[in-house]
């Protein structure tokens, strides 16, 4: 598969789990310590990337409690924009709670959400355009 | 089944098919409609003959990036997903770690919550 895929069983209620999704502080604790988010359906937020130097923003598609939790994902300043989806499901098993975690980068391009996703950055801002500052890094990798 | 004979195309010469603005322009209605001839997307173009289409839509099927279905007396393109995915392989290996990090963070807290003691 083209995503990274990750799955992880705890030994916890998913209503153990699902707090730490549910709130902006709750997401700062393992997530990015810096993240500003509005966590309701097409409320917005913003994150330093991993490497310190990059921002990663993008709207709430899906938030069911003790469910899912879909945010689009942008990357900004990156070279290239990569439109994708972070998705995290949460769902009871025997033993507590399986964590489930998809973020896909352009694998997305004409699958079923594909749209949704597209739309989320449209609404983001111009300079979000698909594909287009994806080219403009890609011109400098290029050259 | 569509046609997959595309040469192996190497990064570079991926982001060299996509510096092209007319190129990514195509992919975006591509992604946007799912498939399209080349006269439907010729009515995006209104300043291109077809010809010039069928000639970005070529150098897309050569990089790999779409594909294209007879149906009838008209070829459908449609984006090939894989081969986006490909490139971006450089992009996955960074976040593998990352989502292994996160995760285990979010497992130490939900088991072993800190201060407030749920569990």
């Amino acid at each position: 598969m083209p995503e990274v895929v990750r799955s992880m069983e705890i030994p916890a209620p998913p209503s153990s789990v699902w707090r730490w999704l549910s709130t902006q502080d709750g997401l700062r604790r393992w997530l990015s310590p810096d993240i500003e988010i509005d966590l309701r359906l097409g409320g917005s937020y913003r994150m330093p990337g991993g490497d310190g130097t990059t921002w990663i923003s993008g709207t709430v598609l899906e938030l069911v409690p003790e469910g899912r939790l879909v945010l689009s994902w942008l990357e900004e300043d990156a070279g290239w924009v990569h439109p994708g989806r972070l998705v995290i499901t949460v769902e009871p098993i025997a033993s507590g709670t399986r964590v489930g975690l998809v973020h896909d980068g352009f694998a997305g391009i004409g699958k079923a959400g594909w749209e949704q996703t597209m739309q989320a950055y449209e609404r983001g801002a111009d300079k979000h355009q698909v594909l287009r500052r994806l080219a403009d890094a890609v011109t400098t990798v290029a050259a | 089944m569509a046609d997959r004979d595309a040469p192996t195309t190497t990064t570079d010469d991926l982001f060299r098919v996509l510096a092209d603005p007319t190129r990514r322009r195509i992919l975006d209605l591509l992604a946007d409609h799912g498939t399209l001839t080349v006269g439907e997307l010729a009515g995006h173009f209104p300043g291109l003959v077809s010809s010039g289409i069928s000639k970005h839509l070529m150098a897309l099927r050569a990089a790999g990036l779409v594909t294209a279905t007879k149906q009838g007396r008209n070829q459908l393109y449609a984006i090939d997903a894989d081969a986006m995915s490909q490139a971006l392989g450089p992009w996955l290996a960074r976040y593998e770690a990352y989502w292994t990090g996160a995760l285990a963070r979010l497992r130490d807290l939900a088991v072993d919550p800190p201060h407030d003691g749920t569990a």
